[in-house]
């Protein structure tokens, strides 16, 4: 299932025009990485919540820029509902 | 803004141990930020440059130099203490920076401080000079004030930017700003702030928080900390910032000038002291576009739940569905916290929206930089969750010391933290809740206390025709302890309902028992003591509404 959140983070990032190539696992997504944007950070929390069914509060997503790419599919994955958790 | 040049100019800034509040110009300038970026803007003409019209970068450069120049010809050096007592935001903020340019040490006055108060302050900071404009020069005169320059404002500005020296190079802990705390009758505290101690949140905080393309609207009184901070945060972070003076002007009519404003610049962010948002809850908000706003920033004293709850009905914020993509849908957040002079930044975060209802008075929890401990008021020692106890802080944003006042820099130091002078409880999540503060709460007996603040929060929410509140207490002449509560109603609420029963069962007992009166009070009404940042002044409210309150709190309030 990790696989598949990063996949999406991945397409949602490219998506909203980021370069993705120099982004991996270990990448923070605010500014000490991939850098993005507060709205994109907000734009990225709720493409996940839309396409995952897990939910975000306002702090959280705050925090999501100092979480690197493999947290942030680790706590999505924690969250999923359990329809929605495939054995990987 | 090229969001490129602001991820390197953030990127270069966060790696430059010099930059501070002292230099945040001229490193942002260096570090290659675009003259034709971002400058700042004000509600007032700059020099012949019109009101509300951006000045970029570089214009904004070169109305600091010309006031360095200026300022540096009349001999200030650095270290030297000069205190700038003016109305506008751009006369205090451009001097501001014009004064950390030669390394003195700006001391930011309200412009609401009165005159006689004002001589005083400026006496007991043994500076050098004034910088004050036509309003305030008068109040100054025929009072033997000895200082080497006494400058007018509007002359400072003539002065020829190529004239400036080299900046001052300043180190973390150089002193780069004086504020004070409220004033209306007592003189204010003044408070040091260093290089690092006033950048530390910008530093630590907001340049590792993910950029954004913000455009801000500060209904900030310019002469405070929080209005040194803004300017900080715009220019490290490139965002476009305007700002009004006077807090939007006198208070009763601030609401209006502020709404004007935000409908005129479009801000999406509005940063304002709790005044303001209590102001505005005297319109109906639905009529006016505020689409444009996606956060309200409040610091100072912490706002109330009915304030807050208009304001993120009001505004937009990002939404994203796959039929949609990205849109805006109606709905903003309100960041919220508690800050002062002394803690040089607010010390909690709080994020209300539409979807939140965390409220009564919750400050939320401390910022990653600040480290708080609740002290017993009993023995001293840490509380426990649950119960209420005197707040301490240590963070790098405190305030170096009171300015020429040991004796007030040590007495409110506790096992090296800073005691705020704020009454809180923590809850099992880490959320921290304001009660009151300390010299505002009443010790009922037995265990029971009356937490003015936590009583105005009460009487609010049972009360929405009520737009703001104050709640005293203290013992009249007899020694009786007796309770007063001053209602603002919202406009057209009837003055004559009786609201005893449900505002005895908001202060709950034994509170209730003390309840002496309710008043309804009018706009031009002078039940209430404001002070200078909008503020009530509770100890001066204590003083002429309760003969012979209590002595221990007149003594200690500031």
């Amino acid at each position: 299932m990790i696989e598949t959140i990063r996949q999406f983070i991945f397409s949602s990032l490219q998506d909203m025009n980021y370069d993705t190539e120099d982004i991996d696992d270990d990448t923070q997504l605010g500014p000490r990485g991939a850098d993005l944007a507060s709205l994109s950070l907000a734009e990225l929390a709720v493409r996940v919540e839309d396409e995952f069914g897990v939910k975000f509060s306002d702090e959280e997503a705050e925090d999501l820029a100092g979480k690197t790419v493999g947290e942030f599919c680790a706590i999505v994955a924690e969250r999923l509902p359990a329809t929605k958790t495939p054995v990987e | 803004m090229d969001a490129r040049e602001v991820r390197r100019v953030r990127a270069a800034l966060v790696a430059d141990p010099e930059l501070g509040a002292g230099n945040a110009l001229v490193k942002v300038i260096e570090h290659g930020a675009s003259l034709d970026g971002p400058g700042m803007t004000f509600d007032v003409e700059v020099d012949g440059h019109p009101a509300w019209q951006p000045l970029t970068l570089g214009e904004l450069r070169d109305r600091v130099a010309a006031r360095a120049a200026w300022l540096h010809s009349r001999g200030v050096k650095p270290r030297d203490p000069v205190a700038v007592y003016v109305t506008s935001a751009a006369d205090c903020l451009l001097n501001f920076m014009a004064l950390t340019w030669l390394g003195a040490i700006p001391a930011l006055m309200n412009g609401a401080v009165p005159g006689e108060v004002a001589v005083e302050y400026i006496r007991r900071l043994h500076g050098v000079g004034v910088i004050t404009d036509a309003a305030h020069r008068g109040l100054l005169d025929g009072h033997g004030l000895d200082l080497a320059v006494i400058a007018d404002a509007a002359e400072v500005g003539t002065g020829d930017p190529a004239g400036a020296p080299v900046h001052y190079r300043h180190y973390p802990d150089d002193p780069v700003a004086i504020t004070h705390s409220s004033g209306t009758t007592r003189v204010p505290t003044a408070v040091v702030h260093s290089h690092s101690s006033i950048f530390a949140a910008v530093r630590l905080f907001h340049l590792e928080s993910p950029r954004s393309e913000e455009r801000t609207l500060s209904v900030f009184p310019a002469a405070h900390a929080a209005g040194i901070i803004t300017i900080q945060l715009a220019l490290c972070n490139r965002h476009e910032l305007a700002f009004m003076s006077s807090q939007g002007g006198q208070f009763e009519r601030s609401g209006e000038a502020v709404l004007e404003a935000i409908e005129r610049w479009r801000p999406t962010g509005v940063y304002g002291f709790a005044v303001t948002w209590s102001e505005l809850a005297r319109f109906d908000l639905s009529q006016h576009d505020l689409s444009s706003v996606h956060l309200w920033f409040n610091t100072g004293d912490c706002a109330h739940e009915t304030h807050i709850r208009p304001l993120v009905a009001a505004g937009t914020h990002v939404a994203y569905s796959r039929e949609r993509g990205v849109t805006f849908e109606p709905g903003s957040k309100f960041i919220d916290g508690i800050g002062s002079s002394e803690m040089g930044n607010n010390g909690f975060r709080i994020v209300h929206s539409l979807d939140t209802s965390r409220y009564g008075r919750c400050v939320g929890k401390p910022l990653t930089f600040a480290e708080f401990k609740l002290f017993s008021l009993d023995d001293g020692t840490e509380v426990p969750v649950g119960v209420v106890g005197q707040v301490g802080m240590k963070s790098p944003t405190l305030a170096l010391e009171y300015w020429n006042d040991t004796v007030n820099t040590f007495r409110t130091r506790y096992q090296g933290y800073y005691l705020t002078g704020d009454l809180m409880y923590r809850d099992a999540d880490g959320f921290y809740y304001h009660v009151d503060r300390l010299v505002d709460a009443v010790d009922l007996g037995d265990g029971h206390w009356l937490y003015t603040s936590m009583s105005e929060e009460r009487i609010m929410v049972r009360c929405p025709d009520v737009r703001d509140c104050t709640v005293i207490a203290g013992r009249e002449a007899g020694g009786t302890l007796v309770t007063d509560v001053f209602l603002q109603l919202m406009p057209g609420a009837p003055a004559d309902v009786d609201r005893s029963a449900v505002i005895g069962e908001a202060l709950g007992e034994p509170a209730a028992a003390t309840l002496r009166r309710i008043v309804a009070v009018s706009d031009d009404d002078d039940s209430m003591v404001v002070g200078p940042t909008g503020k009530v002044r509770k100890f001066l409210m204590r003083q002429r509404h309760l003969a012979g309150a209590s002595a221990s709190a007149s003594a200690s309030a500031s």
